[in-house]
């Protein structure tokens, strides 16, 4: 990509970066800083969506990512100068990456961002600006590069938000994208590799939400009571299997049921306490005041539920 | 407490990276520095166990900056709203107009008819199709990315502090759409929860007069669930614990009726070291600067540090600060 010094910017008369009255929390802006943004400022002023334009934001973000203003004039840019550098690329990520069209220099600037920033909240919206609605591959490099993320960190918000993002967009515009099935295959995988990761439980209930065909009740059972059955302290697992059981499109009694015998054996835990409260049929104040022993910081709550 | 020196330091000097978002971490420090004067006051006025750490500190240094915060809502205000970033463009963004309305409320800054009419168009100018509110109206929003519940509750909150009705049925119900199966909410409908996001959807109910019994009732189990160490509260199951979480959580509960007290640990005085246990929020605590960081040995900064103070003297909290 062209830097911004390499472009002339003669014809601009550039903005004073102004201090604040009173320097109230003021910064001391480095010159560098004030040169660009001074730059910029006319430049989005006329609203020029041109190279030079590009190459500023590019130096901004660089000097700070977290300017809304500054990512959002990118894109208008972005869409105005021309599908060269509209092109989604995802070559050269990984040798395992799906044959691509060629990489663009903003393509390939975005995703490099992502990788390195991942927790930055404009790179996800920019790219979510910039998926083509109605194109597979799209979608599927935008699976590939939340699978780069959440390698180096498996819990990312951002990266998991945007995952779903792609998904509910494709069932709309490109129902081909995505094999539903290998989706929850996946998935199950996920949950033997970190079976704490209350981002992949999370993920499991949406895709059974999305793709209702793959929702069986008695699999879900299944599935979760033997990862609660290694772990009995696991929130995420709890909270999912209360989760299937309250679904009242796909669950059934008998499910609930079998569960609440499947979860009398846990009685030490306080999320089996909570479930048996929620869901047991009988002697549920009693689960209500073991609560209460259990978990002293919230005892005046339980006990309120057991006058109830 | 010294934490007041902290805050009185980011309103004099501030960091390059905090231009972004310069109106949030006025409006933090502010917030701060209002929960330690307010603690200074009760301390002397009621308080018999604890012994009042350099009275008057905190109401002090935010007296004498009072004037200055005042020519600061002047100059970022932009008719309609307020602009996020000092150096940067004059847009009126959202979140910015929010922190903006509260540091001006808390000054007791008054802003003229006319002027409160603009803004709350402004406010009003967010709101997406689906009854979410986003950041600027102006940007692309053609798959709705920008709106979320962070910006709804920023919206509600400064339709609050102009004084105006917030009565979006609509909206209501999108927010309760968020309710995962876990009783938190997330960003979009079967979205992971988060305690954050969470506080804005109940607190954005409760604003709107629409929080109902069975929306608390499953929020409840999430936030207390939240817990993980003494006073260490998480954001998300299975997740470390941060010390924002604290406010996030605890401020939820509370506004629920639900009053759980953190055991005020040692650090505000500092030469005290009684503690038995190992405490969350003391561990996050910088003796040296007084100030919070999100986790154990890490970079305090004002966002953490304000939260974590609301956290631990919730009756010193002033709301016309922090929004309910």
């Amino acid at each position: 990509m062209k830097p911004w010094t390499e472009f002339d910017f003669s014809d601009v008369v550039p903005e004073h970066v102004a201090e604040i009255p009173g320097h109230l929390a003021q910064i001391a802006y480095p010159e560098h800083f004030k040169t660009v943004m001074g730059l910029f400022l006319p430049i989005y002023k006329a609203k020029e969506r041109s190279e030079r334009a590009l190459a500023l934001t590019y130096e901004l973000i660089e000097l700070n990512p977290a300017y809304y203003f500054v990512w959002d004039f990118r894109f208008e840019i972005v869409r105005a100068i021309g599908s060269d550098v509209f092109d989604y690329k995802l070559v050269g990520l990984t040798p395992s990456a799906p044959a691509q069209p060629e990489t663009s220099e903003d393509g390939e600037f975005v995703n490099q961002f992502t990788l390195s920033k991942s927790k930055n909240y404009q790179i996800w919206n920019y790219r979510a600006l910039l998926l083509d609605r109605h194109n597979e591959l799209w979608y599927r490099g935008e699976k590939l590069i939340v699978s780069m993320v959440l390698e180096d960190d498996a819990k990312n918000f951002h990266a998991w938000s945007h995952l779903r993002w792609v998904i509910t967009q494709s069932v709309k515009h490109a129902p081909q994208a995505f094999d539903a099935v290998q989706l929850l295959a996946d998935c199950t995988a996920l949950l033997l590799e970190d079976v704490f990761n209350n981002s992949v439980w999370a993920y499991r209930f949406f895709l059974l939400k999305t793709y209702p065909s793959l929702f069986d009740i008695d699999e879900e059972l299944k599935l979760v009571t033997a990862h609660i059955a290694s772990a009995p302290s696991n929130e995420s697992a709890w909270s999912y299997l209360s989760g299937v059981l309250d679904d009242k499109a796909s669950s059934t009694t008998a499910a609930t049921s079998s569960a609440v015998q499947f979860a009398l054996a846990f009685q030490d835990e306080p999320l089996a306490l909570q479930f048996l409260a929620e869901h047991a049929q009988e002697n549920v104040s009693t689960y209500y005041s073991l609560l209460a022993e259990k978990e002293p910081f919230a005892k005046s709550f339980w006990l309120a539920q057991v006058a109830e | 407490m010294r934490s007041a020196k902290y805050f009185e330091r980011v309103l004099t000097l501030a960091p390059l990276r905090v231009d972004a978002e310069h109106c949030a971490t006025v409006y933090f420090c502010v917030l701060g520095l209002s929960v330690l004067a307010k603690k200074e006051i009760n301390d002397t006025n009621g308080g018999e166990a604890e012994k009042p750490c350099r009275t008057g500190e905190a109401g002090t240094i935010l007296g004498n900056w009072k004037p200055k915060l005042q020519q600061y809502i002047e100059y970022m205000f932009t008719g309609d709203g307020f602009r996020a970033s000092s150096s940067g463009v004059r847009d009126t963004e959202l979140l910015a107009t929010y922190f903006g309305l509260a540091i001006a409320a808390m000054i007791n800054y008054e802003f003229n008819d006319a002027d409160k009419n603009n803004i709350s168009t402004f406010v009003l100018s967010c709101r997406q199709k689906k009854g979410m509110y986003c950041n600027n109206p102006t940007l692309f929003d053609e798959y709705d990315l920008n709106s979320s519940v962070r910006h709804t509750y920023a919206a509600f909150a400064s339709l609050k502090l102009l004084g105006k009705n917030i009565n979006d049925l609509e909206s209501f119900e999108r927010i309760k759409s968020l309710q995962n199966y876990d009783g938190g909410f997330g960003m979009c409908v079967n979205d992971e929860s988060h305690a954050g996001l969470t506080f804005c959807a109940l607190a954005s109910l409760e604003l709107g007069g629409s929080l109902s019994s069975a929306v608390k009732h499953k929020a409840v189990r999430f936030l207390l669930n939240r817990k993980v160490l003494s006073n260490g509260f998480n954001g998300r199951p299975n997740k470390d614990p941060d010390c924002c979480y604290s406010f996030w959580v605890l401020n939820s509960l509370r506004m629920m009726g639900i009053d759980i007290s953190l055991n005020t640990p040692a650090l505000v005085d500092s030469n005290q070291s009684s503690q038995t246990e190992i405490d969350f929020m003391s561990s996050c605590f910088d003796s040296i600067l007084h100030a919070f960081s999100p986790i154990p040995d890490s970079d305090p900064d004002p966002y953490h540090t304000a939260l974590a103070l609301a956290a631990l003297f919730p009756e010193s909290i002033d709301h016309a600060l922090v929004i309910l």
